[in-house]
This record gives structure tokens, C-alpha cells and sequence, in this order.
């Protein structure tokens, strides 16, 4: 093994692999900086390339890519609160707080210091723990997944925060949503409203960017001002306090880094809540995180990155030792390993060996190369954060509304984009954690699938697992604990009675109205569905409703007496607080207002007409920016749009009006 | 016999005649499809993911068709894969450009969509109306048994329980109700995994014993060691035409439909295996474009730089003409309602 893994490392050392390394890196971080599955449609196009190639040099060059696609996710995460990716989600919590009161540089330069060193264990873990992997596979099967999943929906409990109720309720609704589409039994169409777009359940990345992208977009109109107003740090300093951080944090680098790393190993878990683990494992285990996560801690960034890298490394073991590809880059590595003829399962980690290792370094270098190439220009991305909404918010919203669209590339994605985008915006504003809904949303699949597929396979058995009581009790834990404390924090019993009284009215009870209305017409809609397909849409409904109520009733009847609960609210706060209502309902009307107006301008004549144009209005009408300035920042983001993805990645953009009432419109680009 | 007014010559000239305006029209044609797609981009719209089966052969004869095609147009690959590919089915009867620059791939199985759903489908596409050009390969597939389990033979199969994995109501899970209710096959589905890998890898860790439907193409190549090392056990090929790659002595499935009835439903029920990646026009594209492009694909098929490439990614090229797809599809369309139904019938879980 050992010697495997040296020989591994004199190829990779080599100085032209290490250089088509580097350039994959490179390219990996240019088309990263997009949201979206920009990594994936990259290794589509440059897969070809790689063929001539030997494989160790075509795996340095493919890792490099792939490996870093989401290095740099926490740029936009941290300065505008918009994820990058589905697995930066997390990084917004303390990230954005951390940006307003000026220290950007700080937090990015800790986030890749941390994604550096949690990239790095990962790819030791991974190491050492390949020759064992395929045989413990072997205890890993459909009822054992079944109880990570219920432990990864334990986490709800832990980012419910201040109301654990509400953050149930949310989870529910999220393994609601995670239904819609063809159950994966009978084939039962769920919620589809009679769409295609629908048939396939809701795609992640346009859900992703409505709940967490939209909203921080949002309040930014409505505060209309920058992310923050001042930097604390010159650059370099800045750089070395983010740095010192993550030194000074090393041990919950390597618990969240070994989080990402084995989680990423599973098959099936993917991506997109591996960060809200480690954030919550940070948020439950570090001192004093209850007062401060949320706020601006550094600990929550550090914990959320150094998972998030290192399950680049993880994610590559079951494509390698058993074929099964996490992702759909991955099985877009998976095509490339046999064309050069080699076969993912056991051979990998016998007479290929060296090879898996040498996938392994590549990927720790490519980690080292990539982190630390953001970091070294972690300074200079701090600045973006200073700078005027009027010339941030266009940008990024030209870009996320290609980012949701290429969820499924339908126009259904824009409009889940948006639709979502309300509901995390009022969420938000309103004080319902959003994370809940989001793992519900992740795992609520795979929860039902091993659920039945388990129940079929083992009748009652697979319940007496030695894995599965262990996931399971450590799941039971988690609720019992967050809901022990809730009590303990209300002052128990007598304290709890003590505060129930009068009725007290409040618009914002008027919210969880229409959540329950909404779950009630969803459950009605179930009725005609068959046993199988309906049992779980029923039951989660059921919950919600009935746990929606008793919330909403606690809110209406119920005042702790005292100081009440210190818990943090595991969410970030509107910076609107100093705005009346109706200031903020109406800019964010108009905020709603612009969106729509993109969406209609890009069904109307396409998108290479709508993004000049938007960005130019936006800019005039609600800046008054200067013309040149104005023209310059449409006419380049046009053009960077247009030659990636279109020139690059053709994307088919979806067809116009004009082009249907003038044919002869088709010459312009994206009609 | 009375002679007519035309001598042998007189024939002989006329027929050359006809040649040469033949030969005139068909120069003329040629160039006005050179004239037509140079400078042109012409689109490979894929129903399926990045990385998938069929993105692979479009993207593939992409790289290679554009010399073959009069006018050399550039050739580049978008995918549409919702939905399953109907949405890129759907869109290409209704929306995409009739005028020859873009050619579709749709999944083996969404031609067959609307016969077997009847009413229930989302099919928005008259089959009849599109323009099949081409198919790189057909579709093989088998049922395999793992080493350990007792099901080692299709007569183990009638005797022995084989559980196997299901992915929604369609493929596998389908293939084996349909095979249990119709031949005795004792099949038992766990239905609702993700995909084809998470199957293999239930199977692999001892949670199935087998599958009733595996693509012969994803099996060579991904599970080549299953192959090499005796881990399992081939036990038939569903198409009726027996496919190269697979070892002669694996039966056909056919060969154990006892009626001529039971041989009619799998035909109709395995007609999609024939055509393995259709590539198709729109409606209305000039017949003189859809000649042209025909015979680009067939020129590609014998390209050596294609064929090099093919065998470099491992990606068995068996090609199917337009005619051959026509007349699976001609078949499975013009099948009896009676036999439909009965398939319907057949499809649903057995009772026990």
C-alpha cells in the first residue's frame, strides 16, 4: 500500500503532469466561479482532450478541474451572501455577518486556509482508508442508508434554533417538496400539477438559489446599501487573521474535514448537506457557539469549508472502488477511466492501486493549488464586498438566473427560482430557519427509497442493525436534546403555564396560516394517490400540519416568562430592521418586480437582449450611475455570458416570442 | 408484336437522358445542401445527461459528421434531459428548426411511449411524422444472476426464487412482471433504487441476487471484472436479434415463448432493444437534407478516424439504417390493440 502510494506520488511529481495539473486547476476555478453545473459541462467538452493522453496525467488533469469547480463557491457566499454551489449554503450563516462588519478578507482567507487543510485530511483519510473500504461496503446496504439519512434529518433539529417546532415543521415541508415528481416505487405522478417539468421532482440548484441567493439579493435593494461599508483590515492583514484562524482551529479542521471526507464516501448522501453537518457538528460541540453562530463567527466559516473540500476526495471512492458514481461529474470521470481501460471495483485497489493513489494526490494537490491560489488573492475579493449595490446586485442576478436555469434547462427552473425566492424571503424575514427545509428537501428521497426498499428486502429485521440502533440513537439524541433544552431554556414545566394567556394577534401569525393552508391543499391533493405512494407524503404532511398548529397556537397563546429563551436564531437577521414595513414590503415588491420584468424580457426576446438591458435600467434607474460605467459593466457581463455559455457550452437557450413571430430574429444570439 | 414508336436506341438514349438529368439534379440537390449548411451550425440535441450512453455516441459522431455533411457545418452537442427525454421529444416535434440544423437523440424507449401508455402519456410527438436518420448500435440487454445465488440457468429461474432491483415502474421492474405474469420467471423486485449502479452495487454487497435487465454495454464496460472473474451468470438476452458482443451460448428470450401469442408481446415489448440511439429530424425537413445527412452518419460509421476513436472509448458501433428503424417501429405501431392490452395486463405486479 505504502509503496503504491510513494509510487503514485513520483508520477504525479512529474514536472509536465503537475503543469497539465495546474491548468486544469485554472480552468476548474474560471468555470467554477458560475453557479451551477458549469464543472460538469467543462469536463464534458475537455473529456475528449484527455484521451490521448496517459492516465496518470488525464486524472491530473481531470481532478484539477473537477477538484476546485468548488473552490470558489465561498467568494459570492461571503461578500454577497449568494451560495455559489449547493455546498456553500452554509458558509452565508457567519460569512455574510462576517463581510458587514468589514472583515471579508478575513473570513475568505480563513475559508480557504480551511478548504485548503480540510482538502488535504481529506485526501489523508481517503488514503488510509481505501484498503478497507470495499469490504466495509459490504455492511453498508440499503437499511444502513436508510439511518444516515435519518441522522443527517437529525441535524434539523440542531439548526431549528430558537423554535425546534417551526424547524420540524420546515423539514416536513422540505421531504414534501423532495416528493413532487414520479415516486420512485409506482411510479405515482406526485404533486406534478400535470407538468413535465415536474415529472423528475424539483431540481436542487434553482430551490438552492430562490432560498438563499434571492432573499440576501433582496435585502440588499431594500437596504440599498453595500455589503458593508468599510474594510477593517488592510488586505495582508486581513490575510493573516483568517489564516491564524484556521491554525488556532486545526482541531475542528480535522473533525469537519473527516465529516466531508466520509460522509462524501457514501454513496447517495451528495454534496449539498455535507456542509450543514459539519456546520451543525461546529454549532453543537464549540464553546459558546450558541451565542454566536449566526453572527459572525469564524469557527461556523472554518467549519462549513474545510468539509465542504474534503469531500472531493471522499466522493471519489465509490466511483473508484465500486463504479458507482455520487455525481454526475463523476460519472463523467467514471466514462473516462475505461476509455483508459480502466475498470473501477476491486482491480482499482489491487493491480491499479498506484493509480488510486495517483487520483488521490491529484487531488490534494489540486486542492493545495487551487485553495491556495484563492487565498493568495483573498484580499483583493474582499474589496467586492464595498462596493455600491446598484453595480453588484444586476451582475450577480444576471448570473444566478443562468445558474437556476441550468438546473434542468427548462423555464420551469426560473420560475422555481423565483417561487422560491418569495418563500425564502418571507421565511427570512419572518424568522423560519431555512436550512430545515433544505435538508428535508436533499434527503427526503433517498429517506423514502431505503425506507421501502429496506421494509421489502428485510421485513422488520434490518431494524436490529448494529449500524442502524447506533445512527438511529444518535438521531434520537439530537431531537431530544434541542427539544430538552427548548423546555429547559422556557423555564420547564410551571415556567411554560405560567406564560400561556390571552390570545395575542400578530400579521406575521398570518404566514404560518397560509404554510398550514398550503400543506392542507398539498395532503388534499394526495388523497387519490395509492397506499404505497401516498404513505410517506401523508404521514410527513401530517406532521407538519399538526405540528404547524401546535407552533402557531404556542405563538398565539403562549409569552415565555423572563428572559426567555438566549438561543441563537439559527439564521441570518435582516439588516432592514431600521426600515418601516411598508418601506420594506414595498422595495421588496419592486425588488419581485425587476425579477419578473428579466424573466418576461428574456421570454420575449432572449436572454443577449435582457441582460445589457437590465443591467443598464437597473443601474440607471435605481443608481443614476454614470453612463460609461453603465455601459462597460453590461456590455462585458453580455459578453462573458455569451461566449461561456453559449460559445463554449451551448446551452439551448429556450426559444423566444420574437423568434416565433419574426423567424427572421433567429440570427440574434439566445433568441 | 407491334413495334412501337420507340427503337433501342431511342431507349437507350432516353434512359441515358434520365440518368443525366438524374445525375444533373442530384449534383444540383448536393450543392444546395453544401450551399445551405456551409457557415451553418448545426445542433445535436441529446434527451439524455452529459456523460450518459447516447451523449457519448452523439457527441462522438459530432466531433467526427461535419466533413461527411456537404458544406462541412459545424456540429455541436446540447442536452435536454428532462423528464426522462420526452421534454426533448416533445420539443422537437413542436419547436425545434425544421430546416435540417437540428437532429435529435431520443432514448430507445420514448417512441415506444405513447403504445404502451396509451392515454397516460406525455407524449406530444406524431412517430410517424418524425425523420429517423440513423442508429450507431442497438440496444442489448440481459438478466444476470449473481455467482452466489442458486438461479444459475433460465430453467433455475422457473424453480428458484431471484430477487432482483427496480427502478420505478418501467424497465427492469416492468421486465420482470411482465416475464414472472407471462413465462414463470420467479422474479422478486425491490423496486424504488435510484439507478442502474446502485443496483450493481446491491447486488455486489449481497442485497440482491441479480437483475432482470442490464444494459449489455454498461456491463462490458463497467463491470468487466464481473465478466472476467465468473461473478455472474448470464441467463438470456431480451432482443430477438441475437447481439455480437455477447457469448453465442447465451439463449434469447425468445426462444422460451412456448405460443405465438407470448411471442408477439415480447416482441412488441422488446422492439426498443432494435434501435439503440435514434437519431432523428423533425417533421419537414427537404427530403434532399434528410438524404444528405443519411448518408453522413453512414460515412462516419466508415470513417477510419471515427472507428479509432469508437474503439479508443470502448463504444461498440453495430449501426441500424433509417429503413430498419422504420420497420421496428412500423411494427410495434401497427400491433394488434388486443395485444397492447394484454401487455398492460401483464405489466402489473403479480399477486403473490
Amino acid at each position: 500500500m505504502l509503496e503504491a502510494a510513494l509510487t503514485a506520488l513520483t508520477m504525479i511529481a512529474d514536472p509536465f503532469r503537475l503543469g497539465v495539473l495546474a491548468a486544469g486547476v485554472v480552468l476548474g476555478l474560471v468555470i467554477g466561479i458560475l453557479p451551477g453545473i458549469g464543472g460538469l459541462a467543462g469536463t464534458a467538452l475537455l473529456l475528449p482532450f484527455t484521451f490521448s493522453m496517459d492516465p496518470y496525467t488525464a486524472f491530473a488533469f481531470l481532478l484539477g478541474l473537477g477538484a476546485v469547480t468548488a473552490t470558489g463557491d465561498p467568494i459570492p457566499a461571503i461578500l454577497f451572501g449568494v451560495p455559489g454551489g449547493a455546498g456553500s449554503a452554509a458558509t452565508v450563516l457567519d460569512g455574510l455577518p462576517l463581510a458587514r462588519r468589514g472583515e471579508a478578507g478575513r473570513a475568505l482567507s480563513a475559508a480557504y486556509s480551511a478548504s485548503l487543510f480540510g482538502g488535504l485530511f481529506g485526501a489523508l483519510m481517503l488514503a488510509v482508508s481505501i484498503p478497507v473500504f470495499r469490504p466495509m461496503m459490504r455492511f453498508v446496504q440499503s437499511p444502513e442508508l436508510l439511518a444516515f439519512t435519518v441522522f443527517g434529518l437529525s441535524m434539523v433539529a440542531v439548526m431549528a434554533g430558537k423554535s425546534p417546532l417551526r424547524g420540524l415543521v420546515a423539514a416536513c415541508i422540505g421531504l414534501m417538496l423532495s416528493m413532487f415528481g414520479a415516486d420512485p416505487k409506482t411510479g405515482t405522478m406526485r404533486w406534478t400539477f400535470d407538468t413535465l417539468y415536474l415529472f423528475e421532482g424539483l431540481p436542487l440548484l434553482p430551490v438552492v438559489l430562490g432560498l438563499f441567493a434571492v432573499p440576501e439579493l433582496c435585502d440588499l435593494a431594500i437596504t440599498r446599501e453595500s455589503i458593508s461599508t468599510k474594510t477593517k483590515y488592510n488586505v495582508r492583514r486581513g490575510m493573516v487573521l483568517g489564516f491564524a484562524d484556521t491554525v488556532r482551529n486545526w482541531w475542528l479542521v480535522i473533525r469537519c474535514g473527516s465529516i466531508g471526507g466520509v460522509l462524501a464516501a457514501i454513496p447517495g448522501i451528495g454534496g449539498a448537506i455535507i456542509d450543514w453537518i459539519a456546520y451543525a457538528h461546529a454549532r453543537a460541540t464549540c464553546r459558546g457557539a450558541a451565542e454566536t453562530f449566526g453572527k459572525g463567527d469564524i469557527r461556523g466559516v472554518i467549519a462549513s469549508e474545510s468539509a465542504n473540500n474534503a469531500k472531493e476526495g471522499g466522493a471519489l471512492i465509490p466511483t473508484i472502488a465500486f463504479g458507482v458514481p455520487g455525481t454526475a461529474t463523476m460519472a463523467l470521470l467514471l466514462s473516462a477511466f475505461l476509455v483508459h481501460g480502466l475498470q473501477p471495483g476491486p482491480d482499482m485497489l489491487g493491480p491499479n492501486l498506484s493509480f488510486t493513489y495517483g487520483m488521490i494526490w491529484s487531488v490534494a494537490i489540486a486542492n493545495i493549488l487551487g485553495a491556495g491560489l484563492c487565498y493568495a488573492f483573498s484580499g483583493q475579493f474582499a474589496k467586492l464586498a464595498t462596493l455600491r449595490y446598484t453595480l453588484i446586485l444586476p451582475t450577480v442576478l444576471s448570473i444566478i438566473f443562468i445558474g437556476a436555469f441550468e438546473g434542468s434547462r427548462s423555464w420551469g427552473d426560473v420560475y422555481t427560482m423565483l417561487i422560491f425566492g418569495v418563500i425564502g424571503w418571507t421565511m427570512k424575514q419572518l424568522q423560519w430557519a431555512r436550512p430545515p427545509l433544505l435538508l428535508g428537501f436533499v434527503l427526503g428521497d433517498m429517506f423514502e427509497r431505503y425506507l421501502f426498499i429496506s421494509i421489502d428486502r428485510y421485513g422488520m429485521d434490518w431494524m436490529m442493525r448494529p449500524l442502524v440502533i447506533a445512527l438511529f440513537a444518535l438521531a434520537f439524541f439530537a431531537f431530544a436534546r434541542a427539544f430538552w433544552q427548548d423546555y429547559r431554556a422556557h423555564g420547564g414545566i410551571r415556567a411554560i403555564k405560567a406564560g400561556l394567556g390571552k390570545p395575542n394577534w400578530e400579521w406575521s401569525q398570518l404566514y404560518s396560516v397560509l404554510v398550514l393552508g398550503a400543506v392542507a391543499i398539498l395532503l388534499i391533493l394526495a388523497s387519490p394517490w395509492d397506499f404505497q405512494a401516498g404513505l410517506v407524503p401523508r404521514i410527513t404532511g401530517g406532521i407538519a400540519l399538526s405540528l404547524g398548529a401546535l407552533s402557531l397556537a404556542g405563538h398565539i397563546f403562549y409569552r415565555p416568562v423572563g428572559a426567555g429563551s438566549a438561543k441563537m436564531y439559527y439564521e441570518l437577521v435582516a439588516q432592514s430592521g431600521h426600515l418601516s414595513g411598508t418601506t420594506i414590503l414595498l422595495r421588496a415588491g419592486v425588488f419581485f418586480g425587476w425579477l419578473l420584468s428579466f424573466l418576461v424580457s428574456m421570454a420575449t426576446a432572449g436572454i443577449f437582449v435582457t441582460i445589457p438591458l437590465f443591467v443598464a435600467t437597473y443601474m440607471r434607474l435605481e443608481g443614476k450611475e454614470r453612463w460609461p460605467l453603465v455601459i462597460a459593466n453590461a456590455l462585458c457581463l453580455t459578453l462573458f455570458v455569451y461566449f461561456v455559455f453559449d460559445r463554449i457550452l451551448h446551452i439551448p437557450w429556450p426559444h423566444t416570442l420574437l423568434r416565433d413571430l419574426l423567424p427572421q430574429a433567429r440570427v440574434i444570439p439566445g433568441v | 408484336m407491334r413495334r412501337g414508336p420507340f427503337t433501342v436506341s431511342a431507349v437507350l438514349a432516353a434512359a441515358l437522358t434520365v440518368t443525366g438529368i438524374a445525375a444533373g439534379t442530384a449534383f444540383a440537390d448536393e450543392s444546395a445542401v453544401a450551399e445551405f449548411y456551409s457557415g451553418k451550425t448545426v445542433r445535436f440535441v441529446v434527451g439524455t445527461r452529459v456523460g450518459s450512453g447516447g451523449d457519448t455516441y452523439a457527441r462522438l459522431i459530432a466531433d467526427h459528421i461535419g466533413k461527411h455533411i456537404p458544406g462541412n457545418p459545424n456540429v455541436i452537442v446540447e442536452n435536454m434531459p428532462a423528464a426522462g427525454g420526452l421534454v426533448q421529444a416533445n420539443w422537437m416535434y413542436n419547436q425545434a428548426d425544421r430546416d435540417g440544423t437540428v437532429v435529435g437523440l431520443t432514448r430507445e424507449s420514448i417512441p415506444f411511449e405513447p403504445i404502451l401508455l396509451g392515454d397516460a402519456s406525455k407524449a406530444e410527438f406524431k412517430l410517424d411524422e418524425l425523420i429517423w436518420l440513423s442508429s450507431p448500435n442497438m440496444f442489448p440487454n440481459v438478466a444476470i444472476s449473481w455467482h452466489t445465488s442458486d438461479v444459475k440457468t433460465v430453467g433455475d429461474l422457473l424453480e428458484n426464487e431471484l430477487i432482483v432491483g427496480g427502478i420505478g415502474q418501467t424497465g427492469s421492474t416492468n421486465d420482470a412482471y411482465v416475464l414472472r405474469n407471462l413465462l414463470g420467471f420467479k422474479y422478486r423486485v425491490i423496486n424504488g433504487y435510484p439507478g442502474p449502479s446502485e443496483i450493481d452495487l446491491a447486488v455486489e454487497n449481497g442485497e440482491l441476487e441479480g437483475r432482470a435487465t442490464a444494459g449489455w454495454t454498461g456491463l462490458s464496460t463497467r463491470h468487466a471484472d464481473w465478466l472476467r472473474d465468473g461473478k455472474i451468470n448470464i441467463l438470456y438476452q431480451t432482443g430477438a436479434v441475437k447481439y455480437p458482443r455477447i457469448p453465442d451460448d447465451v439463449p434469447s428470450l425468445m426462444d422460451f415463448a412456448k405460443t405465438d401469442e407470448q411471442r408477439a408481446i415480447l416482441e412488441l415489448k422488446y422492439g426498443s432493444n432494435a434501435v439503440g440511439f435514434p437519431f432523428f429530424f423533425p417533421p419537414e425537413v427537404p427530403q434532399e437534407r434528410v438524404d444528405a445527412v443519411r448518408k453522413a452518419f453512414e460515412a462516419t460509421y466508415a470513417d477510419p478516424e471515427f472507428i479509432k476513436a469508437a474503439e479508443a472509448q470502448h463504444v461498440d458501433v453495430f449501426p441500424v439504417s433509417h429503413q430498419e428503424m422504420e420497420a421496428v417501429y412500423k411494427k410495434a405501431y401497427e400491433s394488434p390493440q388486443e395485444l397492447r392490452d394484454k401487455l398492460a395486463e401483464l405489466s402489473k405486479p403479480p399477486a403473490d
